[in-house]
């Protein structure tokens, strides 16, 4: 219940106080609802009937409901009410089975492609504008705040006004085909400072290969035609199919949140992609050779 | 044995049970539509005097409409006697009416305390 | 004293019961006669509501295992962490037919099963008013249920949810056949609900026993009444919603295709403005059912009988206010969807109120610890949970958060399953010695209980917990090390207990349904008429009501029906009959005669299915083959319909006669086909809607690209339909005194269908003229919908036309005898009607868009 328990995000936080205030006087009604019947069982229920079936049926629920819609629209009130300071703006859109992520950098002035993983600067707030290439996804992140879907045509907003550091789970929440289940993302929080050094590494071109080994790799994502889908900015323009590379070494998982991004998964994930995610739309590479998927797996593994 | 029962009219009656409902729908529909039109055409721009907008007015004036005649229709049917014949029909209209006020003060808060339309 | 038609109110015998002792021998052999059942394989064309009523529960209740198994084999692919036992595209399949398979195949069919069995019985009447209808609706069910579910085997089982979301369920994300036969699988499951309704309506506002007011009428009736008034509005927004997604996959027509105008939410619309009010269509007749067995056990009359009336008619209300509570993360806006969440916890309120009267009842009363007793506390404590986890949700905040997770599927299937299921399961325990005699075991029903109320809390609380730990829906698999793992191991374990607990529960009725057939006498002293005995021919007489609980006003009241001393006791014409009263206070009207066994309707049922299912594998020849042959068999048995005896009126009791059949709207096939008309036109307001969504949408109306017609065929095409409308009234002028001859009949009904028709060519050829491109933007593809619905209704007409024709020739119209030609008369009116605002709703919109 770490939504319930451990709310990182304004947002968040009134979605959690809510949460628990639903969850005990659902309870407690619950409790009392039984303990009547148990009294009505015992035929030592009091009063007149009317008093039941006009003072708990109707005055009852009334009052509690009335009290409750009150509750609810004040704090639905506040979540919307527009930011207090310049929103960081975000662009999420969903694909099968993906996440593609824009950020506008500061410094040129463009919009940088990522993929599968946000980060965001603690204590700003933030807007995600979020739609689909596709079909209907979720965007959700628990412990950041509520679910927002991405439909194809519409431009859906989500505001998180994260509260400090650390690292967030979030999983598509809509039904989107045959690997909705392998749909998930990460949400890394930074401090200010953090996230502007982030940012600018991201903006920049890909990371030259530091050896020969990933000079070779290098080589093979060229040779092998990943440009169809990837693009590696500053080494192959690429097409917009699929997750964008340039920086796939900083990102903390592979695959939307599939497998741990680390040398030996990274090798398995581009050669035995079928394996672990059957389905998806990047067919796997076993055909290549273990030198050049090596190769391939420590050139990207550098790509921070 | 008591004699058989004599004929009546069945859809006033209908109507006349299920009226605080059908009030109730209509302003809903109302509330509803108005905001999907009124976004879309743009009245929630203040250009009132006092700096309201047309659309948040169009709401306030339905519900106030729609509560007052939700109140009316729970008076009328408190003046009506719950014994003999219509029985049923007396009761069932207190209930409905009840409920349909309770139904339709409750739409009309979103309609007084939220912001209209999206950014 | 005696009366006849339009003599006045009729009046009763002043002393004693309406027919005295001795009856007149033979009359009870002439009514057993006219109430024969086919033996051997010749029953299957039997058409009377006890043997379709067990026929259809026997049916939903395969669907349930059916469906239940594929749940198993979720739970037991979910029961680990990265599971593999099924891949993810077979799991796909699964939920989807899981979900459809319940809610399409067993949920609605079931509560109309139920109340195809018993209503009459509950009611006094002999049948329901339409027997082949029932017939005809439970066979197209059958044929199609199975043929759908077949896919399973086969791999073509749709696979994008229950619900069928576009883009995903559009042709360029799933290419195959499978979302084709979920959506004609769909089509089936419309037919009978749309028939189901009309038997309802009819069957209760109609056809009550003689005194049986609406304040005397029991609550399992009002409930039924409120369904099916419900799915009469709620229905054709599915059927206008699956239409237009068929013609999007078939035809590329984008409604639901963003980049060309259309919009995914479009869908999302239509479906839940079905859904919702159909999970309240599922849930108010078991919520019925509970308001028939709490007084039964109690042994006292239902506490807060009226009120629960009017809080059956709320809920009935407000359910069609809740669509959007499902599309709560879709992006419409929170105001709008504070409305909805507003409404959705104004349901809570009729909800409470049911459920403290029933506890009051059981207070007052005292209660007898039978299984079906256990079955009620499991639902009160169940349901109670089920509808507190909906006020939760209904809270906008809460369900951003637990919106299509395993926390929703915990609360729709403690509603479902603690809200329908445990009534149901009660009501078998209930009601089964009425179908053969038999009570079911009390020892294994404890079993039954146990395990099923066990094994449902252990297999679903344990969803609230995941899904409260951020478990989304409907995936196939989960990553270990998120805390998901008890939760679902906990689920597994439970869900194949439950299905244990009704292994248990199927074993035991189908024992228990093959001994021999014996006479119930009465074990529970329920105070409600079904339990009078009664043979194929229902009750030896028609009771008449007195009270609310007949069974305990008078203790010779069984004896007086069962010896023939109501009304009716025998068959005046050597026929089945039953007696229309009014609707509000149950006076006697007219006799009506029902139908006898025939195969029309199974044949026909036969070939819908058949048509529909061929279509999909795109067999198109074959398939017009079989639909031109339930065409055939429709008509063949409408010509048999609307056929009057030589008596005309008919004595029920001692010097009391009503009229043999009437006419105009006093006939009972009128309101029915006036049912037909209000389904018609929400299906074409469903449409309607669909294109001022579409238009709103765009910047410009009509969107760039597309244009309006001409204004001068439009006016000429409204005109052609209003004068089509007025010839077809002045063609039934003469009826009114004498029959309708084939030389007055052929020239205005062929000039009035040639009208229509033209009509409708005009209106075609003025949008066609202005370049209307339905492939090109959803503008353009919502006109060319509404104009084929108008197309599809001239087709119609012209088959009217026919039809009346034939019946005039045949010398079949006259003023006695002249439903025929009024019922058409209804559709084709309906037909122009729509064509005139289509031909007006563009022009309209743009207007309004300006």
């Amino acid at each position: 219940m770490n939504w319930l328990r451990a709310p990182a995000s304004q947002q968040a936080g009134v979605l959690a106080e809510m949460g628990w205030v639903l969850i005990i006087g659902a309870t407690v009604l619950l409790l009392l609802t039984m303990v009547v019947l148990v009294l009505a069982l015992r035929r030592r229920l009091p009063g007149p009937v009317r008093a039941w079936t006009v003072g708990a049926g109707i005055v009852f629920p009334t009052v509690l409901l009335s009290a409750l819609l009150l509750y609810d629209v004040l704090r639905v009130e506040g979540l919307e009410r527009p930011p207090t300071a310049d929103p960081l703006v975000i662009g999420v859109t969903g694909h099968q089975w993906w996440w593609e992520v824009r950020y506008h950098d500061p410094a040129s002035g463009r919009w940088i492609a990522l993929a599968n993983e946000l980060h965001l600067p603690a204590g700003r707030p933030v807007q995600i504008g979020l739609t689909s290439a596709d079909v209907i996804h979720s965007f959700w992140v628990p412990t950041l705040g509520g679910k927002m879907d991405t439909v194809p045509g519409r431009v859906n907003r989500l505001a998180i006004t994260a509260l400090a550091p650390g690292v967030h789970r979030g999983q598509c929440a809509e039904y989107c085909g045959t690997q909705h289940a392998l749909m998930a993302l990460h949400v890394v929080v930074d401090t200010p400072e953090d996230f502007d050094r982030w940012l600018a590494a991201q903006a920049s071109a890909a990371t030259p290969p530091a050896d020969a080994v990933a000079e070779r790799g290098r080589d093979a994502f060229l040779a092998h035609g990943c440009a169809a889908c990837h693009a590696l900015r500053g080494v192959a323009a690429g097409s917009e199919l699929g997750p964008d590379l340039t920086h796939v070494g900083s990102r903390l998982w592979l695959g939307a949140g599939t497998v741990r991004n680390e040398p030996a998964t990274l090798r398995r994930w581009i050669a035995d992609i079928q394996g672990i995610k059957p389905g998806a739309r990047m067919p796997s590479f076993k055909h290549l050779d273990a030198a050049t998927l090596d190769a391939l797996a420590a050139y990207l593994g550098q790509l921070r | 044995m008591t004699p058989l029962p004599t004929p009546a009219p069945f859809f006033a009656a209908l109507l006349r049970g299920s009226l605080p409902l059908w009030l109730w729908a209509l302003y809903f529909a109302f509330a509803y539509a108005g905001v999907a039109v009124g976004c879309r055409a743009g009245w929630q721009q203040a250009s009132l005097p006092g700096g309201a907008s047309p659309l948040r007015a169009l709401l306030l004036v339905g519900s106030g409409l729609a509560v007052a005649a939700a109140l009316l229709l729970v008076v009328r049917s408190l003046r009506r006697p719950a014994t003999g014949g219509d029985d049923l029909l007396a009761r069932v209209e207190r209930i409905a009416a009840g409920l349909a006020l309770i139904a339709i003060a409750w739409t009309a808060v979103p309609a007084m305390l939220l912001p209209l339309c999206q950014p | 004293m005696t009366s006849v038609a339009g003599a006045g109110p009729i009046e009763a015998p002043r002393e004693g019961l309406p027919n005295s002792l001795p009856r007149p021998p033979g009359e009870l052999e002439r009514l057993r006669a006219a109430w024969w059942m086919p033996t051997g394989w010749r029953r299957f064309s039997a058409v009377n509501n006890t043997y379709i009523g067990v026929l259809y529960i026997g049916t939903a209740f395969v669907f349930l295992l059916l469906a239940g198994a594929l749940a198993l084999l979720m739970r037991a692919q979910l029961a680990l962490p990265d599971g593999q036992l099924v891949s993810a595209g077979t799991y796909n399949q699964l939920f989807t037919m899981h979900g459809t398979v319940m809610m399409f195949l067993f949920a609605v069919p079931i509560v109309e099963a139920v109340a195809v069995y018993v209503l009459p019985g509950m009611l006094g009447a002999r049948d329901l008013p339409f027997p082949r209808l029932s017939a005809y609706a439970y066979w197209a069910y059958a044929f199609g249920g199975f043929a759908f579910f077949a896919t399973v085997f086969v791999g073509l089982a749709p696979d994008s949810g229950w619900f069928m979301y576009p883009p995903l369920s559009s042709r360029s994300y799933s290419p195959g056949l499978n979302a084709d036969f979920w959506l004609l699988g769909i089509g089936f499951i419309e037919i009978s609900a749309i028939a189901g309704a009309v038997e309802l309506i009819i069957g209760i506002l109609m056809t009550r026993a003689p005194g049986m007011t609406l304040a005397r009428m029991p609550v399992y009736a009002w409930a039924m009444l409120i369904v099916g008034l419900m799915i009469v509005f709620a229905f054709p927004a599915i059927i206008a919603g699956t239409a237009l997604l068929e013609m999007e996959r078939a035809f590329d027509w984008p409604f639901f295709d963003a980049n060309r105008g259309g919009d995914p939410l479009l869908w999302q619309h239509l479906f839940w403005f079905f859904g919702h009010p159909e999970v309240y269509i599922i849930f108010l007749p078991a919520a019925g059912m509970i308001s028939s067995l709490v007084p039964a056990v109690a042994g006292t009359p239902l506490a807060g009988h009226r009120a629960i009336v009017a809080a059956l008619m709320a809920v009935g209300f407000f359910s069609f206010a809740l669509w959007a509570h499902h599309m709560f993360s879709a992006g419409l806006g929170s105001l709008s969807l504070s409305f909805v969440s507003a409404a959705s916890l104004a349901v809570a309120v009729p909800a409470a109120m049911q459920i403290f009267s029933w506890i009051a009842t059981i207070g007052r009363g005292r209660l007898r610890y039978d299984t079906q007793t256990l079955f009620l506390l499991g639902f009160l404590f169940t349901f109670v949970f089920g509808g507190l986890t909906g006020i939760m949700v209904a809270v906008l905040p809460f369900d951003w958060q637990v919106h299509d997770t395993y926390f929703v599927v915990a609360h729709f299937h403690y509603v479902l399953i603690g809200g329908v299921v445990f009534p149901l399961f009660a009501m078998i325990y209930h009601w089964l010695p009425l179908v053969g005699g038999q009570r079911l075991d009390e020892r294994l029903g404890r079993w039954v209980f146990g395990l099923i109320f066990g094994g449902f809390h252990v297999a679903f609380f344990p969803m609230h917990i995941a899904g409260l730990l951020g478990m989304p829906r409907r995936i196939y698999t989960y990553p270990a090390g998120l805390g998901w793992e008890w939760p679902n191991l906990i689920s597994t374990a439970g869900a194949f207990t439950l299905a244990s607990g009704i292994l248990l529960l199927t074993f035991d009725v189908v024992r228990m349904l093959r001994r021999p057939s014996k006479d119930h006498d009465d074990p529970w002293r329920a105070p409600t008429m079904e339990w009078i005995p009664n043979e194929d021919f229902a009750t030896r007489s028609i009771p008449n009501v007195e009270s609310r609980d007949p069974l305990w006003q008078r203790p010779s009241f069984v004896e007086e029906v069962v010896s023939g001393q109501h009304w009716l006791p025998g068959t005046v014409t050597g026929l089945r009959e039953t007696i229309v009263t009014g609707a509000r206070r149950a006076d006697l009207r007219h006799l009506i005669i029902l139908p006898g066994p025939g195969w029309l309707p199974l044949v026909a049922a036969f070939g819908t299915a058949a048509y529909f299912l061929l279509l999909t594998v795109k067999w198109v020849i074959t398939a017009h083959a079989f639909g031109l042959v339930a065409i055939v068999c429709t008509i063949a048995w409408l010509w048999q319909t609307d056929r009057l005896p030589e008596a005309t009126d008919a004595e029920v009791g001692r010097g009391v006669r009503i009229p043999i059949g009437a006419g105009g709207r006093a006939s009972h096939s009128y309101w029915a086909t006036v049912i037909l008309v209000i389904v018609d036109m929400t299906i074409f307001a469903s449409m309607a809607f669909a294109h001022i969504h579409v238009a709103m949408l765009g910047d410009t109306c009509p969107p760039l690209g597309a244009a309006l017609p001409a204004a001068l065929p439009l006016l000429v095409a409204g005109a052609g339909f209003v004068l089509s409308a007025l010839l077809l009234g002045g063609c039934a002028r003469p009826l009114a005194t004498r029959a309708m001859s084939l030389s007055r009949a052929l020239p205005w009904l062929t000039a009035a269908a040639a009208l229509a028709v033209a009509a409708v060519f005009v209106l075609v050829q003025a949008h066609d003229a202005a370049g209307l491109a339905p492939r090109a933007q959803a503008w353009g593809a919502t006109v060319a919908a509404l104009l084929s619905y108008v197309g599809l209704h001239a087709v119609l007409i012209v088959l009217f036309a026919g039809y009346l024709v034939g019946r005039a020739g045949a010398g079949l119209l006259t003023p006695r005898q002249r439903a025929s030609f009024d019922n058409c008369a209804l559709l084709w009116w309906c037909g122009c009607a729509q064509g005139v605002l289509v031909a007006v709703l563009p022009h309209a919109t743009a207007w309004a868009m300006r």
